[in-house]
């Protein structure tokens, strides 16, 4: 009868499928903009939630599960859809339904998870997905004789252009009915021949059930699949230049230097806009409101704040259109394969590659997407590794320091100089990331390498939709980060930079008299060796919240301690005048190292189940950011004299 | 049933060409083929690799079969990476391209194809 009450109210299903099958592509078609990402979203690693609403009007929930092989989870990513799909989630009800996304030019594994989920007892509705290239590619697949065979029924879809979801939507919800139907009658009529398929039977499969799956596949296939399509030409094509040794090598480099270069250079025009749109708003302030506290919040407290944080959003959402666009047409695991043996080489699995790339925007998902690796301690390496990646939150601050700092004038015929220092600081943090993973792995962490076990997917052209629908979401993400926290946070370092007020017939700048000058001046002796002065020992305490923070505060705590056309010319200016050469980038190389972002702490955390790791992290990064800057500000001060 | 023995026969032709290093010589382990060359699946056993695997008895076998290494699959060395020629990547049928190191392909034993 539960089941009957649930029927009434909400249906809700699973979405189960091998990787690179199209399930999210599938699940975008389903559910439209009504999607919600609970926290920061992995490609697919995190569970994503959606809604549509069925032919009768009824609103059916859509779970989106990590992509697996096997309901024999081998991750904790599996282990997600494993146990959502029987129901053992704590404060997940199981689901109603499910629908096996399988990918039409690659049905073995597809129907070897649907043979398995079969036994789970739940009714199965098989998404037959990428039809459109199964077709162009020869596949002739007889879809009445496959659901016969199956059992179950089969709608052919293509998911990127919406492609059989009606069909799709109206054969969960008649499967679901019959299915309460049967359920009721087995329970009045206790019919003990009826309820055996629709119960739960599902167990782990052994080596040997696992090959009966597949012999039972080759007899559904040779049945059902009139014609043997052929691979696609293309990928084959592509696969000969980008999977080569060398070629691919020097290809994968090229990419992610032109995708830094175009983060760059793409950026600079929205960023210009946005910047001079905020000056003109704080003018617009300045004129209407009379001089005070009022003004002054406004105007360098939460203006001034937001929009330096804010302007980096065009460099973000590019980093992650690049990101996204890569994964997407199924570059990203040639990426892995490619890097495999050198992550080898310093211990690690190739799949932590892609959880390293994700890091290049933020090592939250970062982090987050680590649980595709199998080996514990693995992954805890990757973990610890994974804030050295040169996040989106540093470009603020690199950006900020490189243009005030290093000219912009073009080198070699081709490359900028300020692009070709961002692109250093990037390989700097990359090759620092292997030596502590080498480190690591050899003397603390000690294990077996893990084996590699990937599918490489056909290339594919990447779906706007999709795309866009994936950096909306993180420029959600990212706004409701900088809107609520950074926010805060700009407002309390005005109040810190702003009170206690300078007495009167004061000779020192006003900042001096406050609390944020007694923080900093009582900092600036640990950090005099390193050539902070006491504005950036004040801007590191609140870029502890968001490495992105110190730029916003940097900004607050100059905009009031100067002079008022030294406000007007900008913080960049400021910086050349206020920073010495070797300041400057002994500043830089603390960014690359220092574990200014507490989230990133926070995650670890929670990642790792303890304490342990993200003191271990902070410990480690704070000695490196220390010692480097240290070695950096000196070398530079002898070179420059 | 008949599943059951179709696949326990599979094991027995793999343990017998596997203990009598005599016989047939156009089994080879996956790792020992060539780029280009193609083979069929004779035979997934843990007990052809040179090291233990990091994985429990049992594991290695049961992601291979979950990949489609499966016994009388036709499979085709397609890429193999720079240094040391590792990993591989290995075409499967005509559909699945799937990457693995030589270290874990060692467990496949295939029969050369012309």
């Amino acid at each position: 009868m539960s089941s009957q009450v649930n029927i009434l109210t909400q249906t809700r299903i699973a979405l189960v499928g091998n990787p690179n099958c199209g399930k999210t592509a599938l699940f975008n078609a389903l559910t439209g903009s009504r999607q919600k990402v609970a926290n920061y979203a992995g490609v697919t690693v995190e569970k994503k939630e959606g809604a549509y609403l069925s032919p009768k009007g009824k609103k059916v929930k859509v779970v989106d599960l990590p992509g697996t092989y096997s309901l024999r989870a081998r991750s904790p990513d599996e282990e997600v859809t494993r146990d959502v799909v029987l129901g053992k989630f704590a404060n997940e009800s199981i689901p109603d339904a499910i629908i096996c996304v399988a990918d039409a030019t690659n049905l073995h594994l597809g129907l070897r998870l649907v043979l398995e989920l079969k036994k789970v007892g739940k009714p199965i509705v098989l998404a037959l997905n990428m039809m459109d290239v199964a077709r162009k590619r020869g596949y002739d697949i007889d879809i009445k004789l496959l659901s016969n065979e199956l059992g179950v029924p089969v709608i052919p879809t293509v998911a990127i252009r919406k492609n059989g979801i009606n069909e799709l939507v109206a054969a969960v919800e008649q499967e679901v009915g019959k299915f309460i139907t049967e359920n009721s009658s087995v329970e009045t009529t206790n019919n003990q021949n009826n309820s055996s398929h629709l119960k739960c039977v599902w167990t782990e499969p052994n080596a040997i059930e696992v090959r009966s799956y597949h012999k039972e596949v080759e007899r559904i296939l040779c049945v059902a699949n009139r014609k043997q399509g052929f691979a696609s030409e293309w990928t084959k094509r592509l696969d000969a230049f980008l999977l080569h040794p060398v070629f691919g090598l020097v290809t994968l480099l090229a990419i992610l230097f032109l995708v830094f270069q175009a983060v760059f250079t793409l950026s600079e025009y929205p960023n210009g806009l946005i910047e001079s749109s905020f000056a003109a708003l704080q003018g617009l302030i300045t004129e209407y409101l009379p001089d005070g506290i009022l003004r002054s919040l406004i105007s360098d407290g939460i203006i001034a704040g937001v929009g330096s944080v804010l302007v980096f959003l065009p460099q973000i959402l590019s980093l992650f259109f690049f990101l996204l666009l890569l994964e997407d047409t199924g570059y990203m695991a040639r990426a892995a394969f490619l890097m495999d043996k050198l992550m080898g080489g310093v211990g690690l699995h190739g799949r932590a590659f892609i959880p390293l790339l994700s890091s290049f925007g933020c090592a939250i998902p970062g982090i987050m997407s680590t649980r595709t690796i199998e080996s514990k301690k693995d992954r805890i390496i990757t973990i610890l590794i994974a804030p050295l990646m040169t996040c989106s939150a540093r470009l603020p601050v690199y950006t900020l320091i490189i243009a005030a700092f290093i000219p912009s004038k073009t080198i070699l015929g081709f490359a900028n100089l300020q692009g070709l220092v961002m692109f250093g600081l990037y390989v700097i943090g990359i090759i620092s990331a292997l030596v502590v993973a080498f480190i690591l792995k050899r003397f603390f962490i000690k294990g077996n390498v893990h084996p590699l076990l990937m599918e490489l997917p056909t290339y594919k052209l990447p779906s706007i939709k999709n795309l866009f629908l994936g950096l909306t979401t993180r420029a959600k993400l990212f706004l409701s980060k900088a809107g609520t926290l950074i926010l805060a946070l700009m407002v309390v370092i005005w109040f810190l930079s702003t009170f206690p007020s300078a007495p009167e017939g004061a000779t020192l700048p006003d900042i001096d008299y406050t609390f944020a000058g007694m923080i900093g001046h009582f900092f600036e002796p640990f950090l005099a060796p390193i050539g902070f002065n006491w504005q950036i020992a004040i801007a590191l305490i609140p870029g502890m919240a968001a490495r992105e923070v110190a730029v916003a505060a940097l900004g607050t705590v100059y905009a009031i301690s100067g002079s008022e056309d030294a406000v007007a010319e900008g913080l960049k200016t400021m910086l050349v005048n206020a920073w010495t050469l070797p300041t400057a980038l002994s500043f830089l190389t603390w960014y690359i190292f220092a574990p200014q972002c507490a989230p990133t702490l926070a995650v670890a955390k929670r990642e790792t189940n303890s304490w342990v790791w993200p003191t271990v992290m902070f410990t480690y990064m704070f000695g490196l950011a220390y010692l480097c800057s240290f070695i950096v500000f000196h070398v530079t001060q002898y070179l420059i004299r | 049933m008949q599943v059951k023995t179709a696949a326990a026969h599979a094991v027995d032709l793999g343990l017998k060409s596997c203990n009598d290093l005599a016989a047939p010589q156009n089994f080879f382990s996956l790792c020992d083929l060539k780029k280009g060359e193609r083979g069929e699946v004779v035979l997934i056993s843990e007990k052809q690799l040179d090291s233990e695997s990091a994985l429990p008895a049992g594991e290695l076998e049961k992601r291979l079969l979950e990949m489609g290494f499966v016994e009388g699959t036709e499979v085709t060395l397609e890429h193999e990476g720079m240094i040391g020629k590792d990993p591989i990547a290995v075409l499967i049928r005509v559909c699945s391209l799937v990457a693995l190191r030589r270290k874990e392909a060692q467990a496949i034993l295939v029969r050369k194809i012309s």
